[in-house]
């Protein structure tokens, strides 16, 4: 962290400087690339898959139920959900104390959809110089129409990105339709063109400033790093002093380290951050300018990796250590939970019964003698196929029920039913007696669940 | 009072927009948000709107918060 608290909060009321990132090939811009396509390939696709007539990812908020894969999540589901984020931390923290800031780099929401907004400005504006020399003139028509074109361009991907958002939470073979006939629902025309309008303001606008200003992550994403930690580093010692030369130069005649001081580094830089300065907070780890770099050395007949992935303990010439206490933690912490997770969630009870007394009557004496009280019961068949359950009933003698033939539950499904009980009102030993209800599925042993419930009789005997 | 727009949406805005967010799926997941839209007199509404209404209650009230936290963090005396 070069940078102190204060000058950043004078740079909070700096005007941006707006920048224009440099293309760069290379090795970590084609993983880069390959984390995008795969990324956002999953984020467009998934949606558009469907298992067992359902999509397999979608957050059915009407029917209040959660489908990944082949699993329901219902409700009361809801401490898996937060367990899963909690692995989800984890796994940053591990990812970060190992490689630095991998997940900003490669795998960030911003950083990915930024990269796709970037390759439409660069195949409509052209390339950084031209881009450099479009925004220096003045409004001509030409102008104007290559902005407009990039920026339909934008809102076109954006509403495609929000479209694609509002598809996990309504099936989008149905949003599709109801778009197609003017159909959308105000809640769902809103969260598209908000999701649509979050896109094209990070990813067109704002950029680098997300993650400077916006992010969490980034202001406490040090904490995590330790000198075993890999960051990109320019390699001080073999580059300066810097300046520039001809190829055919004697290095060592004219004093000079490495480094050409060619500023591809700073151009091709996101965040329009100059490496050479050290480590900065604002460096997104995304390893371009060691792609720019390495390509001017291969030029140069210099060895790579004047700009390199390393540690902090390599760079002061002593070893680095992969296996730390802080990764050990980490590792034990997010497997045991991740562990704990996946398998209460297999051992979920794929059973659920709710019991409400009607609370409009205590109990009811019928022509017959005996007592009956009214209730509703709820089943949740939360399993994937369809079930029936026989319903007993015990806690007092001889008391019977109005269901008598199985309860047919589809899956997923929750079934509702008036039931009313009945008992001899001799077997009632006090006003208020405590039943037990249970239910078992009838083909499968294992399917039980039970609950308790009041029978309220007469106060006198 | 000297409140920059930045500071403002930086500050108050955006994390109370993540803790909405977090929020909705806690309360909602116990609560069905029909009851209560039930009882504060919007019977009728869809659940996505429910749902939606809830979140920006939940982020507003953060927010205030927020902006709060923001001008008693300043002196008095400025």
């Amino acid at each position: 962290m070069k940078k102190t608290d204060e000058s950043l909060e004078s740079s909070l009321f700096e005007k941006r400087k707006k920048l224009f990132p440099r293309e760069v090939h290379g090795l970590f811009a084609t993983l880069r690339l390959t984390g995008v396509g795969i990324l956002l390939g999953l984020y467009y696709l998934i949606p558009w898959i469907n298992l067992n007539n359902r999509q397999i990812i979608l957050f059915d908020l009407p029917a209040r139920k959660f489908y990944i894969f082949d699993w329901i999540f219902w409700p009361q589901d809801f401490i898996y959900l937060a367990l899963l984020l909690i692995c989800a931390a984890l796994a940053l923290f591990l990812f970060t104390a190992l490689a630095g800031r991998l997940w900003c780099g490669y795998a960030c929401p911003q950083t990915v959809w930024t990269e796709v907004f970037l390759w439409i400005e660069r195949k409509v504006e052209g390339t950084r110089s031209q881009q450099i020399k479009l925004e220096k003139q003045a409004m001509t028509f030409q102008k104007f129409r290559v902005k407009a074109t990039k920026h339909t361009l934008w809102v076109i991907f954006s509403l495609i990105t929000g479209f694609t958002f509002v598809g996990y939470f309504t099936p989008i073979r149905e949003l599709l339709s109801n778009i197609s006939h003017f159909q959308l629902s105000a809640s769902e025309s809103f969260w598209l063109i908000f999701y649509a309008f979050a896109t094209y303001g990070n990813a067109g606008w704002l950029r680098e400033q997300v993650c400077m200003y916006m992010c969490p992550y980034a202001r406490f994403q040090s904490a995590m790093f330790d000198q075993d930690t890999l960051v990109i580093s320019y390699d001080e010692a073999r580059g300066e002093p810097r300046g520039k030369r001809k190829k055919t130069n004697d290095i060592d005649a004219k004093q000079l380290g490495s480094c050409v001081d060619c500023t591809l580094c700073v151009q091709v830089c996101p965040t329009g951050i100059d490496i050479r300065n050290g480590l900065q907070y604002e460096c997104i780890g995304c390893a371009a300018c060691i792609d720019a770099c390495d390509d001017v050395m291969l030029k140069m007949d210099y060895p790579k990796g004047l700009i390199k992935y390393t540690t902090e303990n390599r760079l002061e010439g002593k070893t680095t250590h992969l296996l730390r206490p802080r990764i050990v933690i980490y590792c034990i912490l997010l497997v045991s939970i991740l562990a704990g997770v996946i398998y209460s969630i297999q051992n979920r009870d794929s059973v659920a019964l709710n019991i409400l007394r009607d609370r409009s009557s205590l109990y009811r004496e019928n022509f017959d003698g005996t007592i009956s009280n009214s209730y509703t019961i709820k089943v949740l068949n939360m399993d994937l196929v369809d079930h029936s359950y026989k319903l007993s009933v015990s806690g007092i003698d001889g008391i019977k029920s109005s269901i008598s033939k199985d309860i047919k539950v589809k899956a997923g499904d929750v079934l509702e039913i008036p039931m009313s009980l009945s008992a001899e009102p001799e077997s009632l030993k006090q006003p208020s007696t405590v039943i037990n209800l249970s239910i078992q599925a009838t083909d499968d042993n294992s399917i039980y669940t039970k609950s308790e419930g009041r029978f309220i009789g007469p106060l006198e005997f | 009072m000297n409140l920059s727009k930045k500071r403002v949406i930086i500050g108050a805005l955006w994390p109370s927009f993540w803790v909405a967010i977090m929020l909705s799926g806690v309360v909602f997941s116990y609560i069905d948000p029909l009851i209560i839209s039930d009882i504060l007199g919007f019977p009728g509404i869809s659940y996505i709107g429910a749902y939606t209404f809830g979140f920006f209650f939940f982020w507003l009230v953060c927010a205030w918060s927020g902006f709060f936290s923001i001008i008693f963090s300043r002196p008095a005396r400025k």
